[in-house]
């Protein structure tokens, strides 16, 4: 990317050279997009006012463009304002807060492509510094030196803005050259579009190379201790119990009817209470029909009952009823179990013919926990897994990360040896013995390194 | 009660002209307000004037005087930077100023219009005539509250082409259109008040907004539409409007009924309507010639109930 961006950056000098005008680039100059303006190019007839970029209503202007505010304000509290009025002056208001949401924007923008710009620069004065560690690149910080000595000599002339070295290096010339035009001419509109599409643009790879960047950062140890953590974390806990079987929720929902109509009734009429809890009551039954019962019960009652009973019920069977329904819920295991004993005992049944008593806690959604239980655990069990394998790999990229320091630091040393003995060679001075041998010694650890790092299997995106 | 025998008035009347009095006294209130903050803004404008000659003064003055060394133009960038963000603490403050004087505007008017239904409520229905009903609509339209999004808002519900939200309940006195059966064979999208909502049925309870149909219509959720309760600002909310060649409703020019249209071109200020070409078969290519219409009253087409014929 280094290398493209200088590129660039010396083909936009040219671009820019070649045309008539001949204003140079100047890098890292003025990142302040805005181009230069020549003095005296203003056309005479132009007030500021025009000329400026940031949306605003002048104060000048509002006789014109709005009279109804204008006339409001200049009058006195006392003179209240009339309910015909309100429409225009809406209107107006409106306008101007469209006017000043746009210049929020506005200062936004311009805020941002100065902090961009600012760590634009950073980064480029942090490149220079490591472009001169590469002896392979080091034509490019000559090429600069050259240049910018060019710009030293050159720097009565105005600066052109630093957009353009980012930009396509023919079209960032001809986008100078047409704001240039557009002062010239009287459509500051297009000025201000033209420089908005610049700094847009110049935002973009910051932003994308921001956005990567976490990904591609070298493991630190606080990531091990955040692995860790998670491990020890999905590796500690266990399963909530599952709770015993508690009343159907038909009863527990009756109840709360009964009890609310309870509470309602109470004050009004009893006539009405009385058709309510009929309701209730009635639906009690078809509930108690769902109930669960053991099969030799639920044969004992269909012996037990008639074909057609004839509903001969008054509701004072009912109420009881409803206690004893209530009741033998609870008690159907046991009756169940009773049944069972009794029938084995008189020899009417056979243990063997008898079906196996079922738990009636023993339901789908008992079942359905169990089965959630053990996906569960399989999926931690796999989570704990993946974690001891992502720990370990970590812990073998801190290895290779520290090699990877030391690596850095004999490469310094080898090129500051090599600029050493560039040197001599310069001033004819000969080598002495000690020079040669922490060159050789340099290398050779260069060389180790490189093994050691290579020999470690490969990790991470680092790994290359 | 003895003002009330004294001036032969019954119950209802009697309450409505206490109303009217309470809503009087504050819009009275509101308009005080107002005119404050009328005082506010123009302190506020000139302050943020201020800060705008001396951003452009530093402009000039860094474009005219070019420095070559880094650190110079460096200064000058946070120089600058600074004079950014005061301007930008002055553009807010006079948008809080201007946003509060437009609430009580926008207060002013609800205060109004709950005063309207409450005389209708007890009986006192006002009659327009048919020029008055297009001017009060075109009217409403203009002035329906305008949204200006801050930066990386979004526009809320029920401004300019954000629909409602699933559960939305429109209030007595939203404007809709609804979906009426005129004939037999024919159903048409009309302008229409909600009188009430009745929450067992699932309806609403609409009065036709054209006065001479003295019908009151009960209709399911699904044949009432809602219209915005805010414009959209075309510069900072243009995500809240529709895109050109959308195919929305659209109420017809001198009339209150709503149909098929396609937009043509978007409004270039809050103040200004869309552009739309209403789906008509007497014309050559199928479509009339370029209508404007507010954006209150262009909606969201419903799919397979838009066939207004």
């Amino acid at each position: 990317m280094l290398g493209k961006r200088m590129h660039h950056n010396s083909k936009g000098r040219l671009a820019a050279k070649g045309h008539d005008n001949g204003k140079p680039a100047s890098p890292g100059l003025s990142p302040y997009n805005k181009p230069a303006k020549l003095p005296g190019s203003i056309s005479a007839g132009k007030t500021r006012a025009e000329m400026c970029p940031i949306p605003y209503i002048r104060q000048q202007d509002n006789p014109v463009s709005l009279p109804r505010l204008t006339a409001i304000a200049a009058r006195s509290a006392d003179e209240p304002i009339g309910m015909d009025e309100l429409d225009a002056l809406q209107l107006e208001l409106e306008t101007l807060l469209c006017n000043t949401a746009l210049r929020i924007r506005y200062f936004q923008g311009e805020i941002e492509s100065i902090d961009t710009n600012e760590s634009k620069r950073e980064k480029k004065v942090k490149a220079a510094g490591k472009q001169l560690q590469y002896p392979g690149k080091r034509k490019f910080p000559d090429d600069k030196i050259v240049k910018s000595k060019e710009y030293t000599k050159l720097s009565n002339q105005p600066k052109l803005p630093k957009f353009k070295n980012y930009s396509n290096p023919s079209s960032g010339a001809s986008h100078a050259y047409s704001n240039d035009q557009a002062l010239n001419s009287d459509n500051s509109v297009k000025l201000e579009l033209s420089q908005m599409q610049v700094t847009t643009k110049n935002n973009i790879p910051y932003k994308f190379w921001n956005s990567v960047d976490p990904y591609c950062a070298p493991v630190t140890m606080d990531d091990i201790k955040f692995l860790d953590s998670l491990l020890a974390q999905s590796s500690n806990t266990t399963l909530p119990p599952i709770p015993p079987l508690g009343r159907h929720y038909s009863e527990v929902w009756a109840d709360e009817h009964i009890s609310e109509d309870q509470n309602a009734s109470n004050p009004n009429k009893k006539t009405g209470g009385t058709a309510d809890t009929t309701n209730i009551k009635k639906k009690l039954e078809k509930s108690s029909e769902n109930m669960i019962t053991g099969p030799l019960t639920q044969r004992l009652v269909s012996a037990l009952m008639e074909e057609n009973v004839m509903p001969y019920e008054i509701p004072d069977i009912k109420s009881k009823n409803y206690a004893a329904t209530k009741n033998s819920y609870k008690n159907s295991l046991t009756l169940e179990k009773c049944l069972r004993k009794e029938l084995v005992e008189q020899g009417i049944l056979d243990p063997e013919d008898l079906p196996p008593l079922t738990n009636p806690a023993d339901d789908e959604i008992l079942a359905e926990i169990k089965k959630c239980q053990t996906e569960l655990t399989a999926v931690r069990k796999e989570n704990c897994r993946n974690l001891k394998n992502l720990i370990g790999l970590c812990k073998q990229e801190m290895i290779r990360l520290n090699l990877k320091k030391q690596l850095d630091q004999v490469d310094l040393e080898c090129i500051d040896i090599y600029k050493k003995m560039v040197a001599a060679k310069q001033k004819k001075r000969p080598i002495t013995k000690k020079e040669k041998e922490d060159a050789w010694r340099a290398i050779n650890e260069q060389i180790r390194l490189n093994k050691e790092i290579n020999a470690l299997p490969l990790t991470g995106p680092n790994s290359s | 009660m003895s003002i009330s025998k004294l001036f032969n008035l019954n119950s209802a009347t009697f309450l409505f002209v206490c109303i009217t009095d309470v809503a009087a006294q504050q819009v009275q209130e509101r308009l005080r307000s107002l005119h404050r903050l009328i005082y506010d803004i123009e302190s506020e404008r000139g302050r943020n004037e201020q800060c705008i000659d001396s951003i452009l003064r530093a402009e000039k003055a860094a474009e005219s005087s070019p420095s070559t060394e880094d650190s110079g133009s460096s200064q000058q960038q946070m120089q600058l930077k600074n004079l950014y963000k005061n301007g930008l603490t002055a553009a807010e403050q006079e948008e809080r100023v201007l946003r509060a004087a437009l609430s009580r505007i926008y207060e002013i008017r609800a205060i109004k219009n709950e005063r309207r239904i409450q005389a209708r409520h007890a009986g006192n229905k006002e009659t327009i005539g048919c020029g008055a009903l297009m001017k009060m609509l075109l009217s409403a339209a203009q002035t329906l509250p305008l949204h200006v999004g801050r930066v990386g808002e979004r526009a809320p519900s029920l401004c300019g082409a954000v629909p409602a939200d699933a559960g939305h309940i429109a209030r007595p006195g939203d404007a809709v259109a609804a979906l009426v059966r005129v004939s037999d064979k024919e159903e048409n999208w009309i302008l229409a008040e909600v009188v009430s909502w009745l929450p067992a049925q699932g309806k609403y309870e609409v009065d036709d907004i054209d006065e001479e149909q003295k019908n009151r219509h009960v209709l399911s959720k699904r044949r009432v539409v809602p219209l915005p309760l805010m414009r959209a600002d075309p510069r900072t909310d243009e995500q809240a409007l529709f895109p050109k060649g959308a195919v929305v409703m659209a109420l017809y020019p001198q009339t209150t009924c709503f149909y098929r249209a396609v937009v043509n071109r978007l409004p270039s200020s809050a103040a200004d309507p869309y552009e739309v070409l209403f789906e008509d078969f007497s014309y050559a290519d199928g479509y009339s010639p370029p209508e404007r219409v507010a954006q209150r009253y262009v909606i969201a087409i419903k799919e397979g109930k838009g066939r207004a014929t």
